[in-house]
Protein backbone atom coordinates (compact mmCIF):
# COMPACT_ATOMS: atom_id res chain seq x y z
CA UNK A 1 0.00 0.00 0.00
CA UNK A 2 1.74 3.28 -1.05
CA UNK A 3 1.41 6.25 1.43
CA UNK A 4 -1.22 8.10 -0.32
CA UNK A 5 -3.14 5.13 0.05
CA UNK A 6 -1.95 4.52 4.07
CA UNK A 7 -2.56 7.94 4.74
CA UNK A 8 -6.26 8.08 2.77
CA UNK A 9 -7.43 5.02 5.02
CA UNK A 10 -6.51 6.81 8.39
CA UNK A 11 -8.86 9.64 6.80
CA UNK A 12 -11.63 7.60 5.48
CA UNK A 13 -11.95 5.71 8.97
CA UNK A 14 -11.18 9.31 11.01
CA UNK A 15 -14.18 10.61 8.21
CA UNK A 16 -16.52 7.30 9.00
CA UNK A 17 -15.91 7.91 13.00
CA UNK A 18 -18.00 11.00 12.30
CA UNK A 19 -21.28 8.86 11.31
CA UNK A 20 -24.18 9.11 13.34
CA UNK A 21 -24.96 6.53 15.88
CA UNK A 22 -28.54 5.65 14.84
CA UNK A 23 -29.37 5.64 18.71
CA UNK A 24 -33.05 6.55 17.76
CA UNK A 25 -33.10 4.86 14.35
CA UNK A 26 -34.85 1.64 15.83
CA UNK A 27 -38.21 3.36 16.96
CA UNK A 28 -38.23 4.86 13.71
CA UNK A 29 -37.74 1.85 12.00
CA UNK A 30 -40.76 -0.04 14.34
CA UNK A 31 -42.62 2.90 13.13
CA UNK A 32 -42.40 2.45 9.76
CA UNK A 33 -42.86 -1.77 9.74
CA UNK A 34 -45.87 -1.33 12.05
CA UNK A 35 -47.15 1.22 9.68
CA UNK A 36 -46.81 -1.30 6.97
CA UNK A 37 -48.46 -4.32 9.16
CA UNK A 38 -51.92 -2.06 10.20
CA UNK A 39 -52.10 -1.62 6.01
CA UNK A 40 -51.58 -4.98 5.00
CA UNK A 41 -53.87 -5.52 7.68
CA UNK A 42 -56.72 -3.57 6.74
CA UNK A 43 -55.72 -4.43 3.07
CA UNK A 44 -56.55 -7.99 4.32
CA UNK A 45 -60.11 -7.26 5.75
CA UNK A 46 -60.91 -5.26 2.68
CA UNK A 47 -64.53 -3.71 1.95
CA UNK A 48 -66.68 -0.64 2.98
CA UNK A 49 -65.64 1.80 5.90
CA UNK A 50 -62.44 -0.19 6.78
CA UNK A 51 -61.06 -0.02 3.19
CA UNK A 52 -62.01 3.94 3.23
CA UNK A 53 -60.02 4.64 6.34
CA UNK A 54 -57.59 2.11 4.81
CA UNK A 55 -57.06 4.35 2.07
CA UNK A 56 -57.36 7.81 4.21
CA UNK A 57 -54.86 6.31 6.39
CA UNK A 58 -52.30 5.31 3.71
CA UNK A 59 -53.24 8.60 2.28
CA UNK A 60 -52.27 10.67 5.41
CA UNK A 61 -49.37 8.89 6.29
CA UNK A 62 -48.00 8.77 2.71
CA UNK A 63 -48.46 12.21 2.76
CA UNK A 64 -46.49 12.97 5.66
CA UNK A 65 -43.87 10.48 4.86
CA UNK A 66 -43.30 12.34 1.88
CA UNK A 67 -43.02 15.75 3.73
CA UNK A 68 -40.69 14.23 5.90
CA UNK A 69 -39.04 12.33 3.26
CA UNK A 70 -35.20 13.30 1.78
CA UNK A 71 -36.03 15.72 -1.29
CA UNK A 72 -35.25 12.62 -4.09
CA UNK A 73 -38.25 10.54 -2.39
CA UNK A 74 -40.75 13.51 -3.57
CA UNK A 75 -42.77 12.97 -6.30
CA UNK A 76 -44.61 15.59 -8.38
CA UNK A 77 -48.24 13.85 -8.07
CA UNK A 78 -51.46 16.05 -7.87
CA UNK A 79 -54.34 14.64 -5.72
CA UNK A 80 -56.74 12.19 -7.70
CA UNK A 81 -59.38 14.11 -9.26
CA UNK A 82 -62.26 12.50 -10.49
CA UNK A 83 -63.63 13.46 -13.82
CA UNK A 84 -66.77 13.43 -15.39
CA UNK A 85 -68.11 10.16 -16.51
CA UNK A 86 -66.68 9.96 -20.02
CA UNK A 87 -69.70 9.50 -22.48
CA UNK A 88 -67.65 6.17 -24.65
CA UNK A 89 -66.97 6.68 -28.53
CA UNK A 90 -69.61 5.95 -30.62
CA UNK A 91 -69.61 2.52 -31.70
CA UNK A 92 -68.74 1.08 -35.12
CA UNK A 93 -69.03 -1.86 -36.65
CA UNK A 94 -65.95 -3.29 -37.29
CA UNK A 95 -65.88 -7.14 -38.74
CA UNK A 96 -68.29 -9.76 -38.85
CA UNK A 97 -68.49 -11.46 -35.42
CA UNK A 98 -66.68 -14.46 -33.99
CA UNK A 99 -66.80 -16.54 -31.19
CA UNK A 100 -64.79 -15.26 -27.92
CA UNK A 101 -61.18 -16.49 -26.75
CA UNK A 102 -61.81 -19.81 -24.96
CA UNK A 103 -60.20 -20.09 -21.56
CA UNK A 104 -56.15 -19.50 -21.70
CA UNK A 105 -56.31 -18.92 -24.99
CA UNK A 106 -53.42 -16.67 -26.50
CA UNK A 107 -53.93 -14.24 -29.21
CA UNK A 108 -50.75 -12.44 -31.14
CA UNK A 109 -51.13 -9.24 -33.53
CA UNK A 110 -49.45 -9.78 -37.13
CA UNK A 111 -48.19 -7.41 -39.05
CA UNK A 112 -51.01 -7.11 -41.10
CA UNK A 113 -53.21 -5.74 -37.81
CA UNK A 114 -54.72 -8.87 -37.73
CA UNK A 115 -55.31 -10.86 -34.57
CA UNK A 116 -55.58 -14.07 -34.08
CA UNK A 117 -55.87 -17.36 -31.91
CA UNK A 118 -52.51 -19.13 -31.90
CA UNK A 119 -52.44 -23.02 -30.77
CA UNK A 120 -49.48 -24.01 -28.40
CA UNK A 121 -47.24 -24.25 -31.27
CA UNK A 122 -47.79 -21.14 -32.55
CA UNK A 123 -49.82 -21.80 -35.18
CA UNK A 124 -52.79 -19.54 -36.67
CA UNK A 125 -56.20 -21.12 -35.67
CA UNK A 126 -58.29 -18.39 -36.43
CA UNK A 127 -58.13 -14.77 -36.81
CA UNK A 128 -60.38 -12.95 -34.37
CA UNK A 129 -60.43 -9.46 -35.33
CA UNK A 130 -59.47 -8.87 -39.51
CA UNK A 131 -56.92 -6.63 -41.15
CA UNK A 132 -57.00 -2.90 -41.09
CA UNK A 133 -54.83 -1.79 -43.73
CA UNK A 134 -52.08 0.77 -42.71
CA UNK A 135 -52.43 0.21 -39.04
CA UNK A 136 -50.52 -2.31 -36.83
CA UNK A 137 -51.59 -3.25 -33.23
CA UNK A 138 -48.65 -3.01 -30.28
CA UNK A 139 -50.19 -3.74 -27.70
CA UNK A 140 -53.30 -5.59 -26.66
CA UNK A 141 -55.30 -6.96 -23.87
CA UNK A 142 -58.17 -9.80 -23.97
CA UNK A 143 -60.28 -9.25 -21.15
CA UNK A 144 -61.55 -12.22 -18.97
CA UNK A 145 -64.76 -12.58 -20.38
CA UNK A 146 -63.37 -13.93 -23.66
CA UNK A 147 -65.71 -11.40 -25.69
CA UNK A 148 -63.71 -8.28 -25.48
CA UNK A 149 -60.52 -7.72 -26.16
CA UNK A 150 -58.67 -3.86 -26.01
CA UNK A 151 -56.19 -3.05 -28.85
CA UNK A 152 -53.61 -0.12 -29.17
CA UNK A 153 -53.25 0.65 -33.12
CA UNK A 154 -50.69 3.39 -34.47
CA UNK A 155 -50.34 4.28 -38.37
CA UNK A 156 -47.81 1.14 -39.53
CA UNK A 157 -45.92 3.67 -41.87
CA UNK A 158 -45.12 5.63 -38.88
CA UNK A 159 -41.93 5.01 -37.98
CA UNK A 160 -41.70 7.90 -35.51
CA UNK A 161 -44.75 7.22 -33.87
CA UNK A 162 -43.53 4.08 -32.28
CA UNK A 163 -44.03 4.72 -28.63
CA UNK A 164 -46.38 7.63 -28.85
CA UNK A 165 -49.80 8.26 -28.55
CA UNK A 166 -52.07 6.02 -30.69
CA UNK A 167 -55.67 4.98 -30.60
CA UNK A 168 -56.92 2.29 -28.08
CA UNK A 169 -60.01 0.79 -28.62
CA UNK A 170 -62.36 -1.76 -26.87
CA UNK A 171 -63.35 -4.47 -29.51
CA UNK A 172 -66.74 -6.69 -28.82
CA UNK A 173 -65.84 -10.13 -30.86
CA UNK A 174 -69.43 -11.33 -30.51
CA UNK A 175 -70.88 -8.03 -32.35
CA UNK A 176 -68.12 -7.22 -34.07
CA UNK A 177 -67.91 -3.79 -32.95
CA UNK A 178 -64.89 -1.29 -31.73
CA UNK A 179 -65.47 1.59 -29.63
CA UNK A 180 -62.46 4.57 -29.01
CA UNK A 181 -61.32 4.51 -25.62
CA UNK A 182 -59.37 7.36 -26.20
CA UNK A 183 -55.51 8.13 -26.92
CA UNK A 184 -52.43 6.95 -24.57
CA UNK A 185 -48.92 5.85 -24.83
CA UNK A 186 -49.63 2.45 -23.05
CA UNK A 187 -52.71 1.13 -21.51
CA UNK A 188 -53.58 -1.87 -19.16
CA UNK A 189 -56.62 -3.30 -18.06
CA UNK A 190 -57.01 -4.83 -14.66
CA UNK A 191 -57.36 -8.53 -13.96
CA UNK A 192 -60.84 -8.24 -13.24
CA UNK A 193 -61.42 -6.60 -16.42
CA UNK A 194 -63.34 -3.58 -14.62
CA UNK A 195 -60.98 -0.94 -15.35
CA UNK A 196 -58.34 0.32 -18.40
CA UNK A 197 -55.41 2.30 -16.75
CA UNK A 198 -54.80 4.79 -19.95
CA UNK A 199 -50.79 6.32 -19.58
CA UNK A 200 -50.48 9.72 -21.35
CA UNK A 201 -47.63 12.48 -22.09
CA UNK A 202 -49.60 15.73 -23.27
CA UNK A 203 -47.99 18.90 -24.44
CA UNK A 204 -49.03 22.39 -22.67
CA UNK A 205 -52.23 22.42 -25.22
CA UNK A 206 -53.46 19.04 -24.48
CA UNK A 207 -52.29 17.15 -27.06
CA UNK A 208 -51.52 13.46 -26.66
CA UNK A 209 -47.79 13.46 -27.53
CA UNK A 210 -46.14 10.20 -26.65
CA UNK A 211 -42.54 10.02 -26.77
CA UNK A 212 -42.20 12.75 -29.87
CA UNK A 213 -42.49 15.58 -27.96
CA UNK A 214 -39.98 18.50 -28.40
CA UNK A 215 -41.45 20.66 -26.06
CA UNK A 216 -40.12 21.76 -22.82
CA UNK A 217 -42.32 20.56 -20.52
CA UNK A 218 -44.60 17.83 -21.41
CA UNK A 219 -47.09 16.09 -18.75
CA UNK A 220 -48.12 12.97 -18.01
CA UNK A 221 -51.08 11.69 -16.00
CA UNK A 222 -52.68 8.35 -15.72
CA UNK A 223 -56.44 8.03 -16.02
CA UNK A 224 -58.56 5.01 -14.66
CA UNK A 225 -61.56 4.66 -16.18
CA UNK A 226 -63.78 1.57 -15.41
CA UNK A 227 -65.26 -0.32 -18.48
CA UNK A 228 -68.74 -0.55 -17.94
CA UNK A 229 -69.65 2.51 -16.22
CA UNK A 230 -66.82 5.18 -17.79
CA UNK A 231 -66.40 6.48 -14.61
CA UNK A 232 -62.65 7.88 -14.64
CA UNK A 233 -59.99 9.09 -12.15
CA UNK A 234 -57.29 11.54 -13.36
CA UNK A 235 -53.90 11.83 -11.36
CA UNK A 236 -51.15 14.42 -12.73
CA UNK A 237 -47.67 12.59 -12.75
CA UNK A 238 -45.37 15.33 -13.33
CA UNK A 239 -43.73 16.64 -15.94
CA UNK A 240 -41.48 13.77 -18.23
CA UNK A 241 -42.89 11.67 -20.79
CA UNK A 242 -44.76 8.52 -19.37
CA UNK A 243 -43.74 5.03 -20.51
CA UNK A 244 -45.10 1.36 -19.49
CA UNK A 245 -48.15 0.62 -17.31
CA UNK A 246 -49.35 -2.62 -15.20
CA UNK A 247 -51.77 -3.89 -12.80
CA UNK A 248 -50.32 -6.00 -10.01
CA UNK A 249 -52.16 -9.55 -10.83
CA UNK A 250 -54.32 -8.81 -7.55
CA UNK A 251 -55.22 -5.90 -9.14
CA UNK A 252 -54.75 -3.34 -5.84
CA UNK A 253 -51.34 -1.80 -7.16
CA UNK A 254 -50.39 -0.29 -10.45
CA UNK A 255 -46.85 0.46 -11.19
CA UNK A 256 -46.01 3.50 -14.51
CA UNK A 257 -42.64 4.81 -15.64
CA UNK A 258 -41.93 8.16 -16.49
CA UNK A 259 -38.73 9.90 -17.72
CA UNK A 260 -36.98 13.60 -18.07
CA UNK A 261 -34.15 13.42 -19.44
CA UNK A 262 -31.09 11.43 -18.14
CA UNK A 263 -33.59 9.36 -15.64
CA UNK A 264 -36.73 7.10 -15.52
CA UNK A 265 -38.69 6.36 -12.32
CA UNK A 266 -41.56 3.90 -11.71
CA UNK A 267 -43.94 4.87 -9.29
CA UNK A 268 -46.20 2.33 -7.47
CA UNK A 269 -49.67 3.25 -6.70
CA UNK A 270 -52.23 1.55 -4.80
CA UNK A 271 -55.69 1.65 -6.60
CA UNK A 272 -58.98 1.83 -4.91
CA UNK A 273 -62.19 0.39 -6.04
CA UNK A 274 -63.11 3.63 -7.41
CA UNK A 275 -59.99 3.47 -9.66
CA UNK A 276 -58.35 6.39 -7.29
CA UNK A 277 -54.87 6.48 -7.42
CA UNK A 278 -52.63 6.82 -4.36
CA UNK A 279 -49.08 6.40 -4.15
CA UNK A 280 -48.01 3.50 -2.71
CA UNK A 281 -46.51 3.34 1.39
CA UNK A 282 -43.98 0.92 0.70
CA UNK A 283 -42.70 1.65 -2.65
CA UNK A 284 -43.21 5.51 -3.74
CA UNK A 285 -40.74 5.51 -6.09
CA UNK A 286 -38.46 3.42 -7.31
CA UNK A 287 -35.71 4.80 -10.06
CA UNK A 288 -35.33 2.12 -12.88
CA UNK A 289 -32.74 3.28 -15.16
CA UNK A 290 -31.49 5.88 -17.09
CA UNK A 291 -32.86 7.13 -21.25
CA UNK A 292 -30.56 9.99 -22.25
CA UNK A 293 -32.70 10.04 -25.58
CA UNK A 294 -36.55 10.15 -23.13
CA UNK A 295 -38.14 8.15 -25.83
CA UNK A 296 -38.32 5.31 -24.12
CA UNK A 297 -39.67 5.02 -20.83
CA UNK A 298 -39.59 0.75 -19.18
CA UNK A 299 -42.26 -1.17 -20.06
CA UNK A 300 -43.78 -3.54 -17.58
CA UNK A 301 -45.25 -7.25 -16.63
CA UNK A 302 -46.56 -8.42 -13.25
CA UNK A 303 -47.31 -11.74 -12.53
CA UNK A 304 -47.05 -13.78 -9.58
CA UNK A 305 -43.78 -14.71 -9.82
CA UNK A 306 -42.46 -10.88 -9.73
CA UNK A 307 -42.55 -7.02 -11.60
CA UNK A 308 -40.50 -7.01 -14.86
CA UNK A 309 -38.98 -4.55 -16.28
CA UNK A 310 -38.06 -4.11 -19.79
CA UNK A 311 -35.95 -1.11 -21.10
CA UNK A 312 -35.12 -0.76 -24.88
CA UNK A 313 -32.56 1.96 -24.93
CA UNK A 314 -30.03 0.26 -22.76
CA UNK A 315 -31.44 -3.39 -23.55
CA UNK A 316 -32.00 -4.71 -19.90
CA UNK A 317 -34.84 -6.51 -18.56
CA UNK A 318 -34.52 -6.23 -14.75
CA UNK A 319 -37.03 -7.77 -12.02
CA UNK A 320 -37.90 -5.15 -8.86
CA UNK A 321 -37.53 -6.84 -5.72
CA UNK A 322 -41.07 -5.68 -3.87
CA UNK A 323 -39.58 -6.36 -0.85
CA UNK A 324 -36.76 -4.20 -0.83
CA UNK A 325 -37.65 -1.94 -3.81
CA UNK A 326 -34.21 -3.03 -5.30
CA UNK A 327 -34.39 -4.01 -8.56
CA UNK A 328 -31.82 -6.58 -10.39
CA UNK A 329 -30.57 -6.38 -14.16
CA UNK A 330 -30.27 -9.94 -14.86
CA UNK A 331 -30.51 -10.07 -18.69
CA UNK A 332 -29.09 -7.73 -21.20
CA UNK A 333 -30.01 -7.64 -24.92
CA UNK A 334 -28.00 -5.24 -27.28
CA UNK A 335 -31.34 -4.56 -28.52
CA UNK A 336 -33.71 -4.91 -25.68
CA UNK A 337 -37.36 -5.15 -26.10
CA UNK A 338 -40.13 -2.73 -26.88
CA UNK A 339 -42.98 -4.44 -24.72
CA UNK A 340 -43.01 -6.94 -21.95
CA UNK A 341 -45.47 -9.66 -21.46
CA UNK A 342 -46.21 -12.82 -19.18
CA UNK A 343 -48.19 -15.40 -20.97
CA UNK A 344 -48.75 -18.21 -19.02
CA UNK A 345 -46.72 -17.47 -16.38
CA UNK A 346 -43.51 -17.30 -18.68
CA UNK A 347 -41.80 -13.96 -19.77
CA UNK A 348 -42.34 -12.66 -23.78
CA UNK A 349 -40.89 -9.23 -25.14
CA UNK A 350 -41.85 -8.10 -28.25
CA UNK A 351 -38.46 -7.16 -29.82
CA UNK A 352 -37.69 -3.33 -30.91
CA UNK A 353 -39.12 -3.43 -34.43
CA UNK A 354 -42.33 -4.88 -33.47
CA UNK A 355 -42.32 -7.76 -35.91
CA UNK A 356 -40.71 -10.63 -33.15
CA UNK A 357 -41.74 -13.00 -30.46
CA UNK A 358 -39.09 -13.34 -28.14
CA UNK A 359 -38.96 -15.61 -25.12
CA UNK A 360 -36.86 -14.80 -21.88
CA UNK A 361 -36.02 -18.33 -20.06
CA UNK A 362 -34.74 -16.81 -16.97
CA UNK A 363 -32.96 -19.76 -15.57
CA UNK A 364 -30.87 -19.94 -18.59
CA UNK A 365 -30.79 -15.91 -18.29
CA UNK A 366 -31.23 -15.92 -22.76
CA UNK A 367 -33.86 -14.46 -24.71
CA UNK A 368 -34.59 -16.42 -27.91
CA UNK A 369 -36.59 -16.19 -30.98
CA UNK A 370 -40.20 -17.73 -30.97
CA UNK A 371 -41.92 -16.44 -33.76
CA UNK A 372 -41.70 -13.56 -36.78
CA UNK A 373 -44.36 -11.83 -36.97
CA UNK A 374 -45.71 -10.66 -34.00
CA UNK A 375 -46.61 -7.21 -33.08
CA UNK A 376 -48.20 -7.61 -29.91
CA UNK A 377 -49.48 -10.78 -27.53
CA UNK A 378 -52.31 -11.37 -24.38
CA UNK A 379 -53.96 -14.22 -23.40
CA UNK A 380 -57.00 -14.53 -21.71
CA UNK A 381 -57.17 -14.48 -18.37
CA UNK A 382 -58.88 -16.49 -15.54
CA UNK A 383 -61.81 -14.95 -14.08
CA UNK A 384 -61.29 -13.37 -10.79
CA UNK B 1 -41.60 10.32 17.65
CA UNK B 2 -44.52 8.18 18.93
CA UNK B 3 -43.41 4.46 19.61
CA UNK B 4 -44.70 1.89 17.09
CA UNK B 5 -47.99 0.06 18.42
CA UNK B 6 -46.11 -3.55 17.99
CA UNK B 7 -42.41 -3.51 17.99
CA UNK B 8 -40.43 -5.73 15.93
CA UNK B 9 -39.28 -9.21 17.30
CA UNK B 10 -35.70 -9.04 20.04
CA UNK B 11 -34.03 -10.99 17.17
CA UNK B 12 -34.58 -8.45 14.49
CA UNK B 13 -33.79 -5.64 17.24
CA UNK B 14 -30.27 -7.98 17.88
CA UNK B 15 -29.73 -7.63 13.84
CA UNK B 16 -29.85 -4.38 13.63
CA UNK B 17 -27.38 -3.48 17.12
CA UNK B 18 -25.15 -5.89 15.11
CA UNK B 19 -25.55 -4.10 11.67
CA UNK B 20 -25.93 -0.55 13.06
CA UNK B 21 -22.71 0.95 13.50
CA UNK B 22 -21.18 -0.39 10.42
CA UNK B 23 -23.74 0.46 7.76
CA UNK B 24 -24.59 3.78 9.21
CA UNK B 25 -20.28 4.31 8.49
CA UNK B 26 -20.71 2.86 5.09
CA UNK B 27 -23.96 5.36 4.37
CA UNK B 28 -22.61 7.90 5.87
CA UNK B 29 -18.92 7.85 3.48
CA UNK B 30 -21.17 7.34 0.75
CA UNK B 31 -23.90 9.94 1.00
CA UNK B 32 -21.55 12.63 3.20
CA UNK B 33 -24.52 13.63 5.03
CA UNK B 34 -25.56 12.19 8.70
CA UNK B 35 -29.31 12.46 8.00
CA UNK B 36 -29.04 10.96 4.75
CA UNK B 37 -27.39 7.88 6.12
CA UNK B 38 -29.54 7.55 8.80
CA UNK B 39 -32.74 7.45 6.24
CA UNK B 40 -30.61 4.93 3.96
CA UNK B 41 -30.32 2.47 7.10
CA UNK B 42 -33.40 2.81 8.13
CA UNK B 43 -34.98 2.26 4.70
CA UNK B 44 -32.39 -0.74 4.10
CA UNK B 45 -33.59 -2.58 7.61
CA UNK B 46 -37.35 -1.62 6.95
CA UNK B 47 -36.78 -3.37 3.49
CA UNK B 48 -34.54 -5.82 4.99
CA UNK B 49 -37.80 -7.12 7.84
CA UNK B 50 -39.86 -9.34 5.72
CA UNK B 51 -37.06 -10.79 3.99
CA UNK B 52 -35.76 -11.97 7.18
CA UNK B 53 -38.50 -13.08 8.64
CA UNK B 54 -38.75 -15.48 5.95
CA UNK B 55 -35.27 -16.70 6.62
CA UNK B 56 -34.44 -15.32 3.06
CA UNK B 57 -30.97 -14.12 4.40
CA UNK B 58 -28.09 -15.98 4.87
CA UNK B 59 -24.95 -13.77 5.58
CA UNK B 60 -27.23 -10.29 7.09
CA UNK B 61 -23.95 -8.68 7.06
CA UNK B 62 -23.46 -8.83 3.16
CA UNK B 63 -26.62 -8.53 2.80
CA UNK B 64 -27.14 -5.13 4.48
CA UNK B 65 -23.82 -3.84 2.66
CA UNK B 66 -25.42 -4.34 -0.74
CA UNK B 67 -28.67 -3.32 0.04
CA UNK B 68 -27.13 0.16 1.63
CA UNK B 69 -24.97 0.69 -1.52
CA UNK B 70 -27.73 -0.43 -4.48
CA UNK B 71 -30.48 1.63 -2.19
CA UNK B 72 -27.87 4.63 -2.56
CA UNK B 73 -26.95 3.75 -5.92
CA UNK B 74 -30.48 3.96 -7.18
CA UNK B 75 -32.63 6.11 -5.32
CA UNK B 76 -30.12 9.19 -5.00
CA UNK B 77 -29.03 8.98 -8.31
CA UNK B 78 -30.64 12.09 -9.39
CA UNK B 79 -29.24 13.85 -6.04
CA UNK B 80 -25.82 12.54 -7.52
CA UNK B 81 -25.95 13.53 -10.63
CA UNK B 82 -26.62 16.78 -9.58
CA UNK B 83 -24.35 17.17 -6.71
CA UNK B 84 -21.42 16.00 -9.54
CA UNK B 85 -22.14 19.13 -11.22
CA UNK B 86 -22.12 20.99 -7.94
CA UNK B 87 -19.04 19.74 -7.00
CA UNK B 88 -16.66 19.60 -10.75
CA UNK B 89 -13.86 20.84 -8.74
CA UNK B 90 -13.23 20.77 -5.03
CA UNK B 91 -13.39 23.39 -3.03
CA UNK B 92 -10.59 24.63 -0.79
CA UNK B 93 -10.79 25.58 2.79
CA UNK B 94 -9.75 29.13 3.96
CA UNK B 95 -7.39 28.99 6.78
CA UNK B 96 -7.89 25.49 8.50
CA UNK B 97 -7.66 25.84 11.85
CA UNK B 98 -6.97 22.24 11.99
CA UNK B 99 -4.79 20.63 9.50
CA UNK B 100 -6.85 16.94 10.41
CA UNK B 101 -10.11 18.29 9.93
CA UNK B 102 -9.18 20.07 6.38
CA UNK B 103 -7.81 17.16 5.53
CA UNK B 104 -10.73 15.04 6.63
CA UNK B 105 -13.50 17.54 4.68
CA UNK B 106 -11.30 17.51 1.66
CA UNK B 107 -11.19 13.60 1.50
CA UNK B 108 -15.07 13.50 1.73
CA UNK B 109 -15.51 16.37 -0.77
CA UNK B 110 -13.18 14.23 -3.32
CA UNK B 111 -14.92 10.91 -2.54
CA UNK B 112 -18.64 12.84 -3.12
CA UNK B 113 -17.30 13.91 -6.63
CA UNK B 114 -16.52 10.34 -7.66
CA UNK B 115 -19.47 7.62 -8.90
CA UNK B 116 -21.10 5.92 -5.97
CA UNK B 117 -19.69 2.52 -7.45
CA UNK B 118 -15.79 3.86 -7.50
CA UNK B 119 -16.95 5.41 -3.80
CA UNK B 120 -17.80 2.41 -2.52
CA UNK B 121 -15.67 0.22 -3.41
CA UNK B 122 -12.82 2.15 -1.93
CA UNK B 123 -15.17 2.61 1.35
CA UNK B 124 -15.12 -0.98 1.44
CA UNK B 125 -11.69 -1.75 0.51
CA UNK B 126 -10.75 0.80 3.41
CA UNK B 127 -13.57 0.59 5.76
CA UNK B 128 -14.30 -2.72 5.91
CA UNK B 129 -10.96 -4.65 4.61
CA UNK B 130 -12.67 -6.39 2.32
CA UNK B 131 -10.93 -8.53 -0.12
CA UNK B 132 -10.75 -7.97 -3.55
CA UNK B 133 -13.39 -10.93 -4.30
CA UNK B 134 -15.92 -10.12 -1.79
CA UNK B 135 -16.13 -6.18 -2.99
CA UNK B 136 -17.06 -8.16 -5.76
CA UNK B 137 -19.59 -9.24 -4.42
CA UNK B 138 -21.19 -6.59 -2.20
CA UNK B 139 -21.03 -4.91 -5.65
CA UNK B 140 -22.33 -7.19 -7.68
CA UNK B 141 -19.65 -7.01 -10.05
CA UNK B 142 -16.48 -8.98 -11.37
CA UNK B 143 -12.93 -8.83 -9.51
CA UNK B 144 -11.53 -7.34 -12.56
CA UNK B 145 -14.30 -4.59 -12.35
CA UNK B 146 -13.48 -4.06 -8.67
CA UNK B 147 -9.46 -3.85 -9.17
CA UNK B 148 -10.25 -1.12 -12.09
CA UNK B 149 -13.00 0.54 -9.64
CA UNK B 150 -10.41 1.11 -7.18
CA UNK B 151 -7.34 2.38 -9.47
CA UNK B 152 -9.41 4.48 -10.95
CA UNK B 153 -11.12 6.08 -7.87
CA UNK B 154 -7.81 6.30 -6.27
CA UNK B 155 -6.23 8.13 -9.18
CA UNK B 156 -9.21 10.86 -9.22
CA UNK B 157 -9.09 11.13 -5.45
CA UNK B 158 -5.20 11.59 -5.71
CA UNK B 159 -5.73 14.46 -8.75
CA UNK B 160 -8.44 16.20 -6.69
CA UNK B 161 -6.81 16.10 -3.26
CA UNK B 162 -3.38 17.32 -5.46
CA UNK B 163 -5.17 20.40 -6.60
CA UNK B 164 -6.52 21.29 -3.47
CA UNK B 165 -3.34 20.85 -1.56
CA UNK B 166 -1.98 23.38 -4.58
CA UNK B 167 -4.99 25.87 -4.34
CA UNK B 168 -3.95 26.02 -0.95
CA UNK B 169 -0.73 26.82 -1.63
CA UNK B 170 -1.34 29.67 -4.12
Amino acid sequence: MSDFEDQLRRTVLTLADDAPTGDELLPVIEQRLDRERRRRRIAKLGGGTLALAALIIAAVLTVAALQHAPAHRKVEISTPKPTPPQPPGRPKQLARPVDGIPPGGIVVARADGRVVLVDANWRDVRTVVPATPGTVITAMAVLPDGDHIVVQRRPSFSETDKQGCSTISEINLRTGTSVELGNAVSFAVSPDGTHVALVRTDDAAGNCVGGNSTGATPQSSIIVRGIVDNNSQTTTLGTGLAGGVAFSPDGRQLVVSRCTPGNCMDAIFDVASNGALSPSVTSSIIVSSEDETRRYAPRFAWNTQGLYLAHQPNGQVREIDLATGQDFSYLTKETGGREIASIAGRLYLIDPNGTSLLAIDIDAAKITLVTPDVSAISERPSAR
Amino acid sequence: MPVADVAAPAAFADLFESQRRRALRLAYLLTGDHDMAEEVVAEVFVRLYPRWQQSKIDDPGAYVRRAVINYVNSAFRRLEVRRRHDRASVPRLADPADAGVADRDAVQRALLVLPVRQRAAIALRFLDDLSEAETADALGVSVGTVKSQVSRGLDRLRELLDANQEGDAQ
